[in-house]
């Protein structure tokens, strides 16, 4: 999802991108060592073309869903607007300064370390199951991870195309500051190339986070180091959206909603198909 | 609001159903007798990325009439929804915007007129109507001198006193550039026409073997504030992207240009600054005076102050090649007065140039390079506004005075002229539009073939001869000031073409090898009403919203140092009258609580919306009878 489509021509845009990719590569090099070992993985490779076979067709719904979410996310604002709901005041009738008093924790160094974690972390966490998951013996939670994306996305962008939703920072100028955004403006030069503005209910970041979480505690027999990190990631992740400035607590609730359900809906639609085969 | 208006219409229409339609009146009188409910309004506004100022005033507002009993929620939307709803739809209860202040203060007249409430487009959006005030600001066009600021006076005083939108702050519009890099013309802003066609690469001593005319660089003196460390190398070598050898880069916080360039669009214009680049008119404000631009000259007839005679310059073309004739001069004022060229019932005029248009009664081609230009009584300086208005080439426009495609949509009074993208502008301006790329970059060249180019002028148009000096010129969309600043301060960029606001100016600043030039105000901020809504259509109540701005707190805390405070539209102007009587009814307007630190007096402005007329109820709501 960071893969920028295509850049506005200025090195700033890939001085970011390769900063971001660059940490969470790092992360995920390390992470693969550690978590997978060098032996699992061998013997991964031999039989692991067998688990993509398998996997094939959770993978494709997969692309699928990312390349209809390519497109939508185009026309998407001007259908949003065209509908006209605007959900930015009944967010914060809903819960008010939240946000604010989540930034009144704000110091230099959490904000450097959120923002990685918001960036880089982010990707980490999204990407790494899928090596975890190749290399593992069991193909189901590969399968339950590419549905329970592609479930996230389509639901996200479902809300995305249907609701118009600001986030605090651009409602709340001087409250809300957007500490990502103003500790590293270059970075909005990024983002603003994936997302739109007018995107922010529900947190797709605390979402797919949430549910990379849950399938990580269920394959902690496997993986039992991955289950502790997905778990305080995810929760990094999510606070990171409110404490930058970025989501509502109402998004990131939703999020949390979003992923959860999509782990479920996911495991049935596997747990289905397996039982059919 | 509407849901109870809901209600009481569903309840009688279900009464209708088994009723005769005596007893229904008579059951609407009962059922409408003494109805009040509590006053629930948005404030449309466009999001903190666009414009955080406008967010800022709009939050200011809504927690101010909060505390008075309104129950008042910020809307943000996108610049050009925002216009959509305020300008055509007309769908809204209070807004938060700019308002662009031309020089001469003829254009109040299309913002408050009456006879503009129904249309489209900046002409009393506000839906506005006082016939006494019509006619001073019809007496006031036909004025000169002190007559008609003594006009103009009367005028500023009736818009305080009945406040048919309140202005509050005009800001200085604040550029930041490298000066090491590029050299901009001195007392205009850098995101103008004078400033663009001014604006000079700057030849290092060091890089200085590229022959360039240095006669005009190298003699400006080094920018006063702001001197960088001595050995700045700066030849474009630090962008990994092939750039062009000479262009000048600037960013764009606004990316609708973007996505489209007709000069006709109401939402997806503001200042216009990059079409003035790309179309050309007939004269042109240079230094303040009103000079021939595509004219060679223009002279009003003797004895006959209303018609003006306009020789085109030789050799004028278009972009595409087709030369330019007077006869795409009178198609232009033709067209804008009815872009369906009479192929509908209706003529279908454009939102845009409607209050510049309506000063002219007719324009007739001469002959090939002469125009006969009639305007209606009309003084000489607000006559040539019109003059302002961006000559069109008939050949590409013609085909599109047609109803659009969705006619069955937007009522069949729209034509494709009105909302084509025009992403490929045919234009005869000192510059072309090359490339546009949707929410990204919209680059141009010199168009080799202008007058600027091509001929030696004398006279003030002199300091253009050359036209403009980069080989090409380049806005990339950014999504925020603060983003600018990084780009400026990478060397990715030259300037910003975004006026910055308060917090990114400072951090501008900061930067070393970085100035902010600012020049005078172009936009006033003001809430807006609509009046064709309760309770807006009242003056008192308008009043007593009014009283609820501390301009003071304002700029200092929102706008930032260098900003107007404004209760007049025409603060921009040498028109702002002083004296007892304006003083008087500025002051009667005074803000309701502890000036200068934006703290209201919530008790005594809740007395002030009752000296109104208005009622609270049990719970504090203000309440309104619909």
């Amino acid at each position: 999802m960071i893969a920028a489509q295509s850049s506005i021509g200025v090195s700033p845009l890939v001085a970011v991108l390769a900063r971001v990719l660059g940490g969470a590569a790092v992360a995920l090099a390390l992470a693969t060592l550690t978590i997978i070992g060098p032996s699992r993985l061998a013997t991964a490779y031999g039989s692991g073309s067998d688990r993509l076979r398998e996997a094939a067709p959770y993978l494709c719904l997969l692309a699928v869903v990312l390349l209809v979410n390519k497109v939508a996310r185009g026309v998407g604002p001007e259908v949003s607007w065209a509908l006209g709901w605007n959900a930015t005041g009944v967010i914060y009738a809903i819960e008010g300064n939240f946000v604010q008093h989540v930034q009144s924790l704000a110091t230099p160094m959490l904000t450097a370390v959120l923002s990685r974690v918001y960036l880089s972390g982010y990707v980490f966490l999204l990407t790494f199951p899928f090596v975890a998951y190749f290399a593992a013996a069991d193909e189901r939670p590969l399968k339950l991870t590419a549905v329970t994306y592609a479930v996230n996305y389509a639901i996200g962008l479902t809300c995305y195309v249907l609701f118009i939703s600001y986030g605090p920072r651009n409602l709340l100028p001087g409250q809300v500051e957007s500490l990502l955004y103003s500790t590293y403006p270059q970075t909005q030069i990024l983002t603003g190339e994936v997302n739109v503005n007018t995107n922010v209910f529900p947190s797709l970041h605390t979402s797919l986070s949430v549910s990379a979480a849950a399938i990580a505690i269920r394959t902690r027999e496997t993986y039992p180091a991955w289950a502790v990190v997905a778990s305080v990631l995810a929760a990094a992740v999510a606070f990171s959206t409110m404490y930058l400035g970025i989501h509502w607590g109402t998004d990131v609730v939703a999020g949390v909603v979003l992923g959860v359900g999509s782990v479920a809906f996911g495991d049935w639609l596997v747990g289905r198909r397996s039982a059919d085969a | 609001m509407s849901s109870t208006r809901l209600s009481r219409r569903s309840v009688l229409a279900l009464a209708g159903a088994s009723l005769t339609s005596g007893c229904v009146r008579q059951l609407e009188s009962t059922v409408s007798r003494d109805e009040r409910t509590p006053l629930s309004l948005s404030i449309k506004t466009v999001p903190a990325d666009a414009d955080a100022a406008a967010t800022k005033l709009a939050r200011y507002l809504a927690t101010r009439l909060q505390a008075v009993g309104v129950a008042a929620t910020v809307v943000p939307m996108s610049r050009e929804e925002l216009l959509r709803d305020v300008l055509s739809n007309h769908d809204f209860d209070i807004y938060v915007s700019r308002l662009l202040l031309r020089r001469d203060p003829d254009f109040l007249r299309p913002l408050l007129h009456s006879r503009y409430g129904p249309g489209r487009g900046w002409q009393n959006p506000f839906g506005y109507g006082d016939l006494s005030l019509d006619s001073l600001l019809e007496r006031q066009r036909t004025e000169t001198g002190s007559v008609r600021a003594a006009t103009l006076a009367e005028i500023q005083r009736r818009i305080v006193e009945a406040q048919p939108f309140t202005p509050v702050a005009a800001p200085r519009p604040a550029q930041a550039t490298r000066p090491v890099r590029v050299d901009w013309p001195d007392g205009v802003g850098i995101h103008s026409l004078t400033g663009y066609l001014g604006a000079r690469a700057v030849t290092t001593t060091s890089t200085a073997s590229r022959t360039e005319s240095t006669a005009t660089s190298s003699a400006t003196p080094a920018p006063a504030e702001q001197s960088t460390p001595a050995p700045t190398s700066t030849p474009a070598t630090t962008t990994d992207e092939p750039t062009a050898e000479n262009e000048l880069r600037m960013t764009l916080g606004d990316s609708r240009p973007t996505e489209n360039l007709n000069p006709l669009s109401t939402p997806f214009r503001s200042d216009g600054t990059l079409l003035d680049l790309v179309y050309d008119s007939l004269g042109r404000p240079v230094y303040d005076r009103m000079r021939p631009w595509m004219a060679a000259s223009w002279e009003w007839a003797d004895g006959d102050e209303t018609t003006l005679s306009v020789r085109l310059r030789d050799d004028l073309a278009w972009h595409d090649g087709e030369p330019i004739t007077a006869a795409d001069v009178s198609f232009t004022f033709r067209f804008i007065s009815d872009t369906a060229l009479g192929s509908l019932d209706q003529p279908v005029p454009s939102p845009r140039y409607r209050g510049r248009a309506s000063l002219v009664e007719s324009v007739d081609a001469a002959s090939d390079r002469e125009v006969t230009i009639r305007f209606g009584d009309v003084s000489e300086p607000v006559a040539a506004r019109a003059l302002t208005i961006p000559v069109l080439p008939a050949h590409v426009w013609e085909p599109f005075a047609r109803p659009t495609s969705v006619s069955w949509l937007d009522g069949g009074n729209v034509t494709e002229a009105l909302v084509r993208n025009n992403l490929e502008p045919v234009g005869s301006g000192p510059l072309r539009v090359t490339e546009t790329a949707a929410r990204e970059s919209v680059s141009m060249e010199p168009f080799e073939d202008h007058f600027l180019a091509a001929d030696a002028l004398d006279g003030r148009l002199s300091r253009f001869d050359g036209g403009f000096s980069f080989d090409s010129l380049r806005f990339d969309v950014v999504p925020s000031d603060g983003a600018a600043v990084e780009l400026l301060a990478t060397d990715a960029v030259d300037a910003t073409a975004n006026s910055l606001s308060a917090d990114s100016r400072a951090a501008a600043a900061d930067e070393p090898g970085i100035s902010v030039r600012t020049s005078r105000p172009e936009w006033c901020y003001h809430i807006g009403y609509n009046h064709r809504r309760p309770p807006f259509m009242n003056p008192r109540f308008r009043r007593a919203v009014a009283r609820l701005v501390d301009r003071e707190f304002l700029v200092d805390s929102v706008f930032g140092g260098e900003t107007e405070p404004a209760s007049s539209p025409l603060v921009a102007t040498t028109y702002v009258p002083s004296g007892d009587a304006w003083d008087e009814a500025v002051s009667d307007l005074e803000f309701v609580g502890d000036s200068g630190t934006g703290t209201l007096d919530a008790e005594r402005a809740r007395s002030v919306f009752e000296d109104a007329g208005y009622a609270y109820s049990g719970d504090g709501d203000l309440l309104i009878q619909e």
